[in-house]
């Protein structure tokens, strides 16, 4: 650009000739790169916004922020004591069913919440309905084992070969007495395949 | 600063007639019809100036319909449908269609002249985007009389209701997609102009703070506009294209709207509120007789608000289930963003301190600003506090907050500058006397209309709903008293700029003596149709 020198309507006149588009032509020039430049964020900008979906899952599961839990917290459990359970899986002596504890023990607080699994698979070559019955040991910790969720007392079909994961969550409750100080959990399965087909 | 101007008299005093054929005014100053094809910066920013006072007064009949809803407890005059839809489209109306052109107004005539440039960049740019916003209205408009009435999903516009809406969501869509596109075209146009187009010896770190702010909100603009048009084009392929990206029924997910729409929504309020802070802070130096405390620490501020509001949307969702490592991060960035915004308050107390102050209408209106403003500020951090914002989100403590946080942000910065600038835009000087009473009743109505709202909000009254439980009644009936006074005072302002431009008495080229940018020391008033068509010098 070029300096406007003293005020004389002849050399603004002049002046104006020598830069005869608005803005001027060099000003265009720098204008039009500028402009590319700008455009550009927009698409960039739309891109991201269509990547913040794998986007969000990608830096939560890095930085491991993926539940509310972490505040919440189960001010039941009684850090004090722990309890240990046995499990222990038999099998009624008619049935040919392969049936285990995929843990043998576990050692719990007094209210933690606790899920476990067991494995049965079916043996034989035919399709097969068994029902579990839980008994413990000593019988009085029955009343401060608590199940949430059980495989046990409902009928159980497997397939020729099939194999199945049941869970069981529970929980001790804190007024257990000390001295029980450990439990043995045990599941018997019983082979009621005709029982069920009358049904 | 200080410029010195080379020539004796103001550079481009004289009008220039222009026989040389120049692109940008086919019909010439004189003719109305040049609207349609006028390039001209002054032209186009006066254009709107106009359509976002004619949609301000819009949106405000919008508002008080609702408090006349309100007014009483049960339903009286609006359906829940139709009430529904006036808080979406009041909203959509005021941020759109009235906040964001009236300040890209300001920007088209104030920063040509604030940086000695003779014109904007793109001037045919420039008219587009002004005419791209007149399609986008009448769709809003119009939607109200489709079946199904205009979008009810609030203008945040989130799934699954948004999902659900009938035609007047699709107008909706659209008028969005147009105004954006027309945001961005502005913004580019601003960008280009302030980084190419500066007269000599106008480097970065003198531009007056409008300039300033506006460079920032349009990069702003440029990174949040295309976000808002992916998260409502998404929406228009779920509603139609059997997409499922936010329809939980095939896989989606709401709350992933929420985080692209916060994403751009955060910003987008600070985009409402940066240029209010560029004008006040060129009103308030002038009317205190003292330059402007700390202008490097203002520009530093404003820069890192701007940044840090890409990282604080958070805290608009804090109630959907966000693991807890979320919302503490949410919670402190957005803690965080009150240091800047503090910076710039106690700059501003600072610059009137000692200072020798009048209290003419602009003045006034950027000291409301300042007080009502903060309140607002106090109330975004309350709200910043995860387990308080739990209780009180989507209540009308919120709709207090945003409103303390816009009206006497946004709008009063944008009355303070049509006062101030009126006389230089038009040549005659305003009222005084009734730009007093303008400032005196809105602010006291707006003290009635909404400070009950943050008591109602504590007591837990939802936002978005047409009738309430009976213990709200007092309070609602104060403050839509307070919004009928608040509104019908804004008619004042409309007479005061209407018999000024008709009838006011002459203004000086200089009518602030405390004014230093250069459209009062380098140009005459009222400006002429060109300025600077030779780049002044500054020193
Ligand atoms: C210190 C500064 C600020 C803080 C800490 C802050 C904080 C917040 C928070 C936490 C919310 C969410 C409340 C909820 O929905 O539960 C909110 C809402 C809102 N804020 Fe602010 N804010 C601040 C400044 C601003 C400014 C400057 C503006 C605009 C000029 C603004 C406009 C809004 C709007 C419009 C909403 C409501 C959006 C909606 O849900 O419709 N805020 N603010
Ligand atoms: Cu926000």
């Amino acid at each position: 650009m070029t300096e406007p020198s003293k005020k004389d309507d002849g050399e603004n006149v002049e002046h104006k000739a020598a830069n005869e588009e608005h803005p001027s032509k060099q000003n265009r020039q720098e204008n039009r790169v500028t402009l590319a430049k700008l455009l550009l964020i927009v698409p960039v900008m739309l891109l991201f916004c269509a990547s913040l979906v794998p986007l969000y899952k990608q830096i939560c599961a890095v930085l491991g922020i993926t539940s509310q839990r972490a505040l919440i917290q189960n001010t039941q459990i009684d850090l004090s004591r722990w309890v240990k359970i046995d499990f222990i899986a038999h099998l009624n002596n008619t049935f040919a069913w392969n049936f285990e504890p995929v843990q043998k023990h576990v050692d719990v607080h007094p209210g933690a919440v606790v899920t476990v699994n067991y494995r049965v698979t079916n043996t034989l070559p035919y399709a097969t309905t068994g029902r579990a019955v839980p008994s413990f040991a000593p019988m009085e910790a029955g009343l401060y084992f608590n199940k949430v969720e059980c495989f046990c007392f409902s009928n159980q079909t497997l397939q020729a070969g099939e194999t199945r994961d049941m869970p069981v969550t529970f929980y001790v409750a804190n007024k257990i007495p000390d001295e029980i100080g450990s439990i043995a959990l045990s599941y018997t399965f019983f082979n009621v395949t005709g029982e069920a087909k009358k049904s | 600063m200080a410029y010195t101007n080379s020539t004796t008299a103001p550079a481009s005093a004289h009008d220039h007639s222009h026989a040389d054929g120049h692109d940008h005014d086919d019909h010439g100053p004189g003719s109305w019809t040049r609207i349609f094809t006028t390039t001209n910066h002054k032209d186009i920013g006066s254009m709107y100036l106009w359509f976002s006072l004619f949609m301000f007064f819009v949106g405000g009949s919008m508002a008080l319909l609702m408090r006349l809803e309100l007014f009483q407890p049960g339903l009286q005059v609006l359906q829940p449908e139709l009430y529904n839809s006036l808080t979406t489209v009041h909203a959509l109306i005021m941020i759109f269609g009235a906040v964001m052109p009236a300040f890209t107004g300001f920007a088209n005539w104030l920063i040509p002249m604030q940086i000695g440039a003779a014109d904007m960049a793109f001037p045919r740019m420039n008219n587009w985007s002004f005419w791209l916003m007149i399609p986008a209205a009448i769709l809003l408009f119009a939607s109200f009389f489709v079946p199904g009435g205009a979008a009810a999903s609030g203008w945040t516009l989130y799934p699954p209701l948004s999902i659900q809406g009938g035609l007047g969501l699709d107008m909706t869509i659209l008028a969005i997609h147009i105004l954006g596109a027309s945001s961005i075209m502005g913004s580019i146009n601003i960008i280009t102009t302030l980084l190419n187009m500066r007269a000599p010896g106008m480097t970065l770190m003198k531009m007056p703070m409008f300039c300033w702010t506006w460079l920032i909100t349009a990069y702003l603009m440029i990174a949040v506009m295309p976000v808002l048009a992916g998260a409502i084009t998404m929406l228009l392929t779920d509603r139609h294209f059997g997409t499922s990206f936010f329809n939980a029924a095939g896989g989606g997910d709401p709350t992933m709207f929420m985080h692209i729409f916060w994403f751009f929504g955060h910003p987008e309020v600070y985009i409402l509120i940066l240029p209010a802070f560029g004008i006040v802070s060129q009103i308030i130096p002038t009317f205190a007789r003292k330059p402007l405390f700390g202008y490097a620490s203002m520009v530093y501020a404003t820069a890192s608000i701007a940044m840090l509001s890409f990282i604080v949307w958070g805290h608009h969702m804090f109630t959907v289930g966000m693991p807890a490592a979320g919302q503490l991060f949410f919670m402190y960035a957005t803690m965080l963003i009150a240091v800047p915004t503090g910076v710039k308050i106690f700059n501003w107390i600072a610059t009137m301190w000692r200072g020798s102050i009048s209290f003419e209408t602009p003045m006034l209106f950027c000291i409301g600003f300042l007080c009502m403003f903060t309140l607002g500020g106090f109330s975004g951090l309350v709200l910043s506090i995860v387990p308080v914002d739990i209780t009180l989100h989507n209540t009308y403590y919120v709709v207090a907050h945003f409103h303390y946080v816009l009206f006497p942000g946004a709008i009063w910065g944008l009355m303070a500058g049509v006062y101030f600038w009126l006389p230089k835009f038009t040549g005659r000087m305003y009222s005084e006397t009734l730009g007093k009473w303008h400032f005196w009743l809105s602010a006291i109505s707006f003290n009635i209309t909404f400070f009950p709202q943050h008591f109602l909000g504590l007591a837990g009254m939802p936002r978005r709903i047409p009738d309430y439980a009976l213990q709200f009644a007092e309070w609602n009936m104060i403050s839509s008293i307070g919004a009928f006074i608040l509104g019908f005072s804004q008619l004042l302002f409309v007479w005061n700029v209407v018999s000024c431009i008709r009838s006011g008495e002459k203004a000086k080229a200089k009518q602030w003596e405390g004014a230093d940018s250069l459209e009062w020391t380098h140009l005459p008033s009222p400006v002429p149709y060109h300025t600077f068509e030779t780049a002044p010098v500054l020193k």
